[in-house]
């Protein structure tokens, strides 16, 4: 079991956010993470890295096991090393002064070696290569998320979690996103993917999870999730083609 | 060329600039400062750059030609604002030169002899100046588009509708950013 939440409970001081969130994440599995804006689906992922309760102020209950590791003991550069984290929106997680020390920054902070050749493996997955040494406010929306998935896989976590990645792109460099996601999922990397293209969560993930309202209002194997039309219908999740 | 060399020699000019006080040299520093810009070719955001501090230079001149002497128009005020402006001219000049040659990475190069925190903080802030940029030109057109009149001679009132969300955006998304350092093991050493 690679991840574990047992009855967590989150509130920011002025409002309830997570409500007795119970589910498990095997090694190797592509789940699905749907849900309404608003429902706590990025507060839910940041429980899963640590962030909470480490570094976000709440009052927090409940349990994340991480590979085992209990995320309220561990600090999260430990917790990090295991799952890497994509956020939503890349011009916000991107600090660096070229597309080569973006990549780096997280390997220098773990402590790994052999830096140059794990900068150049990650962006030569996401065909980022020949753009090592630009500025990364100068690349397009596309490849500043691409830069971002880059700078997480470059640390080789067991898991990857991506908060909407494709929610700013074009539908060219969604499909090219969601095609590195299906390769690092073959490649063995569990992933958790917040996403809101039905379509492609029916076609490649295995597992879903639908919140509304900071509960999970459905687990499931991803065909039972998605055959539940009344319920997607009436949570604005729009229903995918092979179900439709 | 190097850009600690660079640095250097912009701190070494900005201290002569200092000692100057005769309007002839003055001129010559500066003409030789406008030559070297547009030797370089990179005279065009010139105005750009200068135009927020020409108006501070007009004010200073003025200023100086009336209270050289209390109260009286005097050549000797004029001229002395005329240095003092020159002065501050060249200076900023020197600094778009150094600027506009050095992309930001060898600039933070320049700077690696500081704590690595204030390197750090140093790296953020050029990282965010076209975040910010961005982030005004959005907000400034949001405004526009619901009618806000940026004519309106009451600054309060055209500047308050942009400050607030661009303080409140920037304030957020720098958070974001800090949480995004954390997630690739930043513990602020």
């Amino acid at each position: 079991m690679v991840i574990e939440v047992e009855k967590l409970n989150f509130s920011y001081p002025n409002r309830s956010v997570l409500k007795k969130i119970n589910f498990k994440i095997e090694d190797g599995e592509f789940v699905g993470l749907v849900g309404p804006t608003g429902c706590g689906k990025t507060t839910l992922v940041y429980c899963l890295n640590g962030l909470i309760p480490n570094s976000i102020r709440g009052k927090f209950s409940g349990r994340v096991l991480i590979d085992g590791m209990d995320t309220r003991k561990h600090k999260v550069s430990e917790i990090a090393r295991k799952v890497g984290l994509v956020f939503q929106d890349p011009d916000w997680q991107i600090f660096s002064l070229s597309v080569e020390d973006e990549v780096a920054f997280g390997l220098r902070n773990f402590g790994f070696d052999k830096i140059k050749k794990r900068v150049k493996d990650a962006l030569k997955m996401v065909d980022l290569y020949k753009f090592k040494n630009e500025e990364p406010h100068q690349l397009s929306q596309g490849q500043k998320q691409k830069l971002c998935i880059a700078s997480v896989l470059a640390t080789d976590p067991q898991v990857i979690i991506l908060d909407e990645p494709t929610s700013q792109l074009d539908y060219r460099n969604t499909k090219n996103i969601h095609e590195i996601l299906e390769k690092l999922n073959k490649n063995g990397k569990t992933i958790l993917l917040i996403e809101h293209d039905t379509d492609f969560l029916a076609e490649y993930t295995s597992k879903m999870l639908v919140m509304n309202g900071g509960s999970i209002v459905k687990n499931g194997k991803t065909s039972e999730v998605l055959s539940k039309n009344n319920l997607l219908k009436r949570l604005g999740i729009k229903i995918p083609r092979v179900v439709s | 060329m190097n850009p600690k060399l660079k640095l250097l020699l912009l701190i070494i000019f900005s201290t002569c600039t200092l000692f100057i006080t005769n309007l002839f040299y003055m001129s010559i520093v500066f003409l030789g400062v406008v030559l070297g810009i547009l030797l370089l070719k990179i005279q065009s955001k010139l105005f750009e750059w200068i135009k927020p501090i020409l108006m501070i230079c007009v004010f200073i001149v003025l200023i100086q030609t009336f209270t050289y002497t209390p109260i009286a128009f005097s050549i000797e005020g004029l001229l002395f604002g005329i240095t003092i402006s020159l002065r501050l001219l060249s200076l900023l000049l020197v600094v778009f030169v150094f600027v506009s040659t050095t992309p930001p990475k060898e600039l933070l190069e320049a700077f690696d002899f500081l704590p690595n925190e204030i390197a750090l903080m140093l790296m953020l802030a050029f990282r965010l100046l076209p975040l910010v940029k961005r982030e005004i030109v959005s907000i400034v057109n949001a405004q526009k588009a619901r009618g806000l009149n940026f004519k309106s001679l009451n600054l309060l009132k055209t500047y308050f509708p942009i400050l607030v969300p661009l303080f409140a955006r920037t304030l957020e998304g720098s958070n974001r950013m800090a949480l995004a350092m954390e997630s690739r093991g930043f513990e602020g050493k």
